[in-house]
């Protein structure tokens, strides 16, 4: 809703400024005498000829200084009581007035020039005791220079109220205006050097402050009366006519589409190429200005209306912000080359004043970029500090981790080397036990000092058990194990190729898992008594892993497994492990344990 | 066969079964490093079993004297605990067998049939030790690069594969198992030598 109403205010504020100049016509203008006749005498043409004003000269490609000079009649039907002024709503360029032959006043010498491209409007007391009752003649002459047609709209006679707005208002719409696009124009230009300044990596600024720049040589026409000026200036304006090269390249540029070489070069070439060959003595300067660089300067800038147009419609916002704008500079500059050529009447050339307008619309897209990118910029603040706060957490966070893992390995390390330290010496005594028992022939001893050995074999191998190394540890045992079981005369079948990866080993995990095997081995020698005995490791359903004991000895007893601390430990242990211990009698005879254990062992279990 | 044990009831019950077996003779017992250089130098021996911690020296030295005089000779290690470090260390002074202290008769003098006829026992962790040489950081190069068979049966063994699971998955037979496994010692023998021979000539001992 708020849109639609913000587009419509848009449009109707487009409407005003482009019907601008033609609004003073729709005004009437009321009060006063109106003088709509005059006698026309052209420069070169031997008679007066009668005509209705406005007036508007024929188009002139000659160039040069013109003069029409102009007689009106007026009728005053007794001495005027008030003072009566003549107001001249348009006149172009240059107008000297004389009131029954003497001379009121010359816009040539008003305090301000206004150029080749504006008419001027006069509004000048009737001196008393000129006025005479009955008939009076104006004579206004009429200069205008180069190709400029000069121009007359019907005087009135009257009043200062009457009259008096009137002369305000085209004093402001035709003078004022002229010079607030000035002034708007240098501060454009100042904004734009300011934004290329600090972002030269913008080409778009770099062309628009090089457009700007260029365009203001036009303003020398304000300076027509002074000498030399004149003659300079068409050289001036083509020169400056390459202002409207930039044009397409600007649109080019906000549609986001490459600038060809060749339009860069034409910025320069064309307009170069018009004074080399306006400054050859064959060709007068103004015909060559009429006949290639107008042309170009129009197919220029219709070429950037027809670009932003085309990105308009494909959705380049900066596109429709710019093309209303163009389009009203590219219809002002048809008409003022109508104007020129004669197609159209008019004393007023347009380009000058929505030029303004369209430097309103880059004002306006170079405020909008500005905006956008503060917000962007605020929300990649917003973002980055974000991130940085989810880095530091996670940094904080792995720092935590780092640590307690190396205090961890530390005394896991201590402990290790301790484990290692005592059991050096232990062992070595162990062996000498054993040698010892066996020249004394103590089976006794000699047995029990080598399951000691053998136990201390087991703790040390496990600590050299990493995660995942389970089979490894199991390896180790089923080493020790066919020693032993060879020994007895026990025939070992070991297979755990099966056994499934179980995760969260540590030394004292694997130690337990290992006494756990051990004793069920252990138990099946010396409860069986059995003569084979199969270790197999396998998986068991989805979430476990099973090592099973089997031995052809004597079944478990019927009346439960209670019995016996080591079954006790064993249960306990694999408890511990978040596991549990089966014992079953299977069907071909013999007894069965089955280990079951998780696939991923608990953190903190297991503690022998 | 050479003896070198300091533990004395250990040296005689070594001494005992190694004099009643009649497959070699029994040239000396030792019981220090100094007998055992003596020894070395004195005799012809082809078999040295001897225990690493001597209480003056290291058995790998006796092990690599021997080497050095009698190529041809083996060497087997006797160690209590036969832990990783220790059989990887002898394995690299050029040992081709390790035995437990409280190794009975049957097990001595199969051990000692078993080098002779070329075959290398080895343990799980062990074989774990040793691929983790071979592939980790600094990665050790051998001289002589391992054959893709014995690769893979390092690695299986790593694993904790028995022989028999070996020798079914790669289609060998169980015996050839271990005789692969000496090639293997050998190679980090000869690795072992020419690092010495390279850590010295970078420290300047040696001047090739």
């Amino acid at each position: 809703m708020k849109k639609a109403a913000l587009a419509l205010l848009a449009c109707l504020g487009l409407l005003l400024l482009a019907g601008a100049p033609f609004l003073p016509r729709l005004v009437q203008i009321e009060g006063g005498q109106v003088l709509d006749r005059a006698f026309v005498l052209a420069p070169g043409a031997r008679q007066e000829v009668e005509t209705a004003l406005p007036h508007t000269w024929p188009p002139r490609h000659q160039g040069g200084d013109a003069e029409y000079r102009y007689r009106l009649h007026f009728g005053l039907p007794e001495a005027p009581r008030e003072p009566l002024y003549l107001f001249l709503p348009l006149v172009s360029q240059r107008a000297a007035i004389a009131l029954n032959g003497v001379e009121l006043m010359d816009t040539g010498n008003r305090s301000l020039s206004t150029g080749i491209t504006s008419g001027v409007t006069v509004f000048v007391r009737l001196p008393a005791d000129r006025l005479a009752a009955g008939a009076n003649t104006l004579d206004v002459r009429v200069a205008a220079a180069g190709v400029m047609r000069g121009h007359l709209s019907p005087p009135r006679v009257g009043s200062a109220q009457a009259l008096g707005p009137h002369y305000r208002l085209g004093l402001f719409l035709l003078e004022h205006l002229r010079l607030m696009a000035l002034a708007g124009q240098l501060l454009l230009m100042v904004a734009v050097l300011a934004a290329w300044l600090y972002r030269p990596v913008e080409p778009l600024f770099g062309w628009l402050l090089l457009m700007q720049v260029l365009s203001l040589p036009q303003y020398a026409g304000l300076r027509s009366d002074l000498p030399g000026v004149q003659e300079a200036l068409p050289y001036v304006l083509m020169a400056s006519s390459s202002a409207s090269f930039i044009l397409p390249i600007i649109a080019l540029l906000i549609n986001g589409m490459a600038v060809p070489r060749w339009l860069q070069w034409c910025v320069a070439a064309v307009p170069c190429l018009g004074i080399a060959l306006a400054l050859l003595p064959a060709l007068p300067v103004w015909q060559v200005m009429l006949a290639l660089s107008l042309p170009a300067v129009v197919l220029a800038v219709w070429a950037a209306a027809a670009i932003t147009a085309a990105g308009a419609l494909r959705g380049v916002r900066e596109a429709r912000l710019l093309l209303v704008p163009m389009l009203l500079f590219a219809l002002a500059l048809l008409h003022d080359v109508a104007q020129v050529a004669g197609w159209i009447d008019g004393a007023v050339l347009l380009g000058a004043y929505y030029r303004m307008v369209l430097m309103i619309g880059i004002a306006v897209i170079l405020m909008r970029r500005l905006g956008l990118s503060l917000m962007r910029l605020d929300g990649a603040n917003a973002r980055l500090r974000q991130e940085l706060a989810q880095r530091e957490a996670e940094l904080a966070r792995l720092h935590e981790e780092e640590r307690r893992e190396a205090a961890q390995r530390v005394r896991s390390e201590e402990r290790q080397r301790l484990t290692v330290d005592l059991h050096d010496g232990l062992s070595g005594h162990l062996a000498s036990i054993i040698a010892l028992a066996e020249r004394e022939r103590s089976a006794v001893i000699e047995r029990s000092a080598r399951e000691a050995l053998d136990d201390l074999r087991v703790v040390i191998h496990s600590l050299d058990i990493g995660d995942r190394e389970l089979t490894v540890a199991l390896a180790g045992l089923r080493e020790r194990l066919a020693r032993q079981l060879k020994r007895l005369g026990v025939e070992l079948d070991w297979s755990t190729a099966r056994l499934p990866e179980i995760s969260g080993v540590t030394p004292t995990h694997a130690l337990a898992v290992l006494r756990i095997v051990q004793e069920a081995v252990t138990n099946a020698v010396r409860h069986g008594p059995a003569t084979r005995i199969a270790v197999r490791g396998e998986p068991h359903g989805a979430a476990q892993a099973a090592i099973v004991v089997e031995n052809d000895g004597v079944p478990f007893p019927r009346s439960g497994c209670g019995g016996g601390a080591g079954l006790e430990n064993m249960r306990r242990r694999a408890e511990l492990l978040g596991g549990e211990v089966r014992w079953e009698t299977p069907q071909g005879g013999g007894a069965r344990v089955a280990v079951l254990l998780p696939l991923q062992l608990p953190v903190h279990g297991g503690a022998i | 066969m050479l003896l070198v044990e300091d533990d004395e009831p250990l040296r005689d019950r070594f001494a005992r079964i190694l004099a009643a077996w009649p497959g070699g003779r029994l040239v000396a017992a030792c019981a220090t490093l100094a007998e055992a250089v003596q020894a070395l130098q004195g005799a012809r021996v082809d078999l040295l079993i001897t225990d690493l911690r001597l209480p003056d020296g290291h058995g790998t030295q006796a092990i690599r004297l021997l080497r050095s005089l009698h190529p041809a000779a083996e060497a087997m290690v006797i160690s209590v605990l036969a832990d990783d470090a220790t059989v990887i260390e002898a394995i690299e002074a050029g040992a081709a067998g390790y035995l437990l202290k409280d190794a009975d008769s049957i097990e001595l003098v199969e051990a000692i049939e078993e080098l002779r006829a070329g075959r290398s026992p080895i343990s799980s962790s062990i074989a774990r030790i040793i691929v983790r040489r071979l592939g980790g950081a600094p990665a050790v190069p051998l001289a002589e690069a391992l054959t893709p068979r014995e690769t893979e049966i390092l690695w299986g063994i790593a694993r904790g594969l028995t022989y028999a699971e070996l020798a079914q998955q790669l289609g060998i037979s169980k015996q050839t198992v271990p005789v692969h496994i000496k090639n293997v010692y050998r190679k980090l023998e000869a690795t072992n030598r020419s690092e010495a021979v390279f850590n010295a000539t970078q420290r300047g001992l040696i001047r090739l």
